[in-house]
């Protein structure tokens, strides 16, 4: 098991890097005077999309590494049981850092004392934005198992997958901002949990039949 | 790490409607190289994808010193199937470099040798930067060659490592690998088309046709059996009397025969061994000497 971590692990740290050096740009930005609300400028849409980078550099990852990275490990005869709880426990652990990273990142100006920064996401949608990571990485780690032989199947799935995440996505955006009475998203953690659940069942199947091409 | 037996038992594998391994067994032993040979399309890669757990199969047993090699990490760590790396992965290039394979083995297999693999890369002048789809079917092979060797897996599975290969490369992988066979005594099953060339190197051949095994043993053993007998029609025929005939030829009085057991010893033909190569077409080209 720790063989197939360590190798989804060396596979992913490009990941990790990529954003950590958005964010070190973005924090650069705001330290010299950027990240306040009078700002329109491009880089100002850069810094409040931090968050989406880090699904999107997810997502990108582990498409290619539902496929890829099977084919690669079962080649070099790892078990598939092996590399489906190898690969779920390293994707908690990569929504983990990822959240990490932001994390310190949403802190930093408080700790600096740039009072004049306005954070991309408050320390309470935190776990919200875990749950959403680990759901994103679901559901590509899904579509890249489908899509070399299932690609419609792939396609409609992920696009369903992807319509619920924004639909959650939006509605803890509203909660936070109080159009509801209760600000706890309960729908959006039910949504994500969800998704979650099912881009695990639809990546054990497909693995527990995987033949290497 | 010990070496242990690889057995096969009423192994079936179709895809939809086509079987291609058809009720197979098989049993590999330790401290032998087997040559596994086929036509195109005859099932190896599906064989040797199914004895190592890489690919699934609907019906019968593989299992390595008795214990199933399906799903099974303890078996799986004696065997190396190093097979062609994709060109293609999930529908477009495989843009995996070299170094991902090398990880990848250096990380899963048990005894890998990151040293032998270190001077069989300067060997082979391979870089480990390079993408898959860039290399040429020839270096393609060497990585595959590269990883089983460095392997040092108990039951190592090459599968047409000689493909793309020039004959300087074939030469040296044939002497790479006796020199191993010879340090290590380890298993190798290696599946090829160049018969005539891998010959001398296999201990013991299998011979797959249409998904069955359909001769296998010792090659000297194997080669003892079959011959070729020549002459006028009737002495032949005498000659084959109570041997199987293989495949037969007239041109005008004269005949040509490939059987199988001896030509009876009063008949008055000339009679020569056959070469392995001779023997496949024989026993797996339907004919197609005959054309």
């Amino acid at each position: 098991m720790l063989r197939t971590i360590r190798f989804l692990w060396r596979n992913c740290s490009p990941v990790f890097l990529l954003f950590a050096g958005y964010l070190a740009v973005m924090m650069v930005y705001a330290a010299l005077g950027g990240g306040t609300r009078e700002d329109y400028d491009l880089l100002w849409s850069y810094y409040k999309m931090s968050p989406m980078v880090a699904f999107l550099l997810f997502f990108s990852f582990e498409t290619a590494a539902g496929g890829s990275w099977l084919n690669l490990a079962l080649s070099t005869c790892c078990t598939r049981r092996r590399f489906f709880w190898a690969n779920q426990l390293f994707l908690l652990l990569a929504a983990l850092v990822l959240t990490a990273i932001l994390g310190l990142c949403v802190m930093l100006p408080g700790w600096m004392g740039w009072d004049w920064v306005v954070p991309f996401l408050s320390l309470s949608e935190l776990p919200l934005f875990f749950l959403s990571t680990a759901a994103v990485g679901e559901l590509a780690h899904l579509l890249g198992l489908l899509y070399p032989h299932h690609p419609k199947l792939g396609i409609l799935c992920t696009t369903l997958g992807i319509l619920l995440w924004l639909f959650a996505t939006v509605w803890n955006a509203l909660s936070t901002l109080g159009v509801f009475a209760s600000p706890f998203p309960l729908l959006s953690v039910l949504i994500l949990g969800g998704l979650s659940l099912a881009g695990l069942l639809g990546s054990a199947r497909i693995t527990g039949a995987a033949a290497v091409r | 790490m010990t070496q242990g037996i690889l057995q096969a038992d009423g192994l079936c594998k179709s895809y939809g409607r086509k079987t291609v391994l058809e009720n197979l067994s098989l049993t590999l032993r330790p401290g032998k190289i087997y040559g596994l040979v086929g036509r195109n399309g005859a099932g190896k890669t599906t064989l040797l994808g199914c004895l190592s757990g890489q690919n699934p199969f609907q019906k019968g047993s593989v299992t390595y010193d008795g214990a199933p090699v399906w799903e099974n990490q303890d078996a799986l760590d004696h065997i190396c199937f190093s097979r062609e790396l994709p060109v293609t992965l999930m529908g477009s290039r495989n843009n995996l470099k070299m170094q991902n394979y090398l990880d990848a083995a250096a990380l899963f297999y048990p005894n890998w040798d990151p040293d032998y693999a270190a001077r069989l890369l300067d060997l082979f002048h391979l870089e480990k930067k390079s993408k898959v789809y860039a290399l040429s079917q020839g270096q393609r092979s060497m990585v595959t060659i590269l990883i089983a060797l460095a392997s040092r897996a108990p039951l190592t599975i090459l599968d047409e490592p000689a493909a793309g290969l020039d004959v300087v490369a074939r030469e040296q992988f044939y002497r790479l690998l006796l020199d191993d066979f010879a340090q290590t005594g380890r298993t190798f099953v290696i599946s090829t088309h160049i018969i005539e060339e891998a010959a001398s190197v296999f201990e013991e051949v299998l011979f797959l046709d249409a998904g069955k095994i359909v001769v296998s043993g010792p090659v000297d053993e194997l080669l003892a059996q079959f011959y070729a007998v020549s002459g006028l029609a009737e002495e032949v025929d005498r000659a084959c009397q109570g041997v199987t005939v293989l495949s037969a030829r007239t041109i005008g009085r004269r005949k040509e025969a490939v059987i199988r057991g001896t030509p009876a010893p009063e008949a008055d033909v000339d009679r020569s061994p056959l070469g392995l190569q001779q023997v496949f077409v024989a026993l797996c080209g339907h004919g197609a000497e005959q054309i």
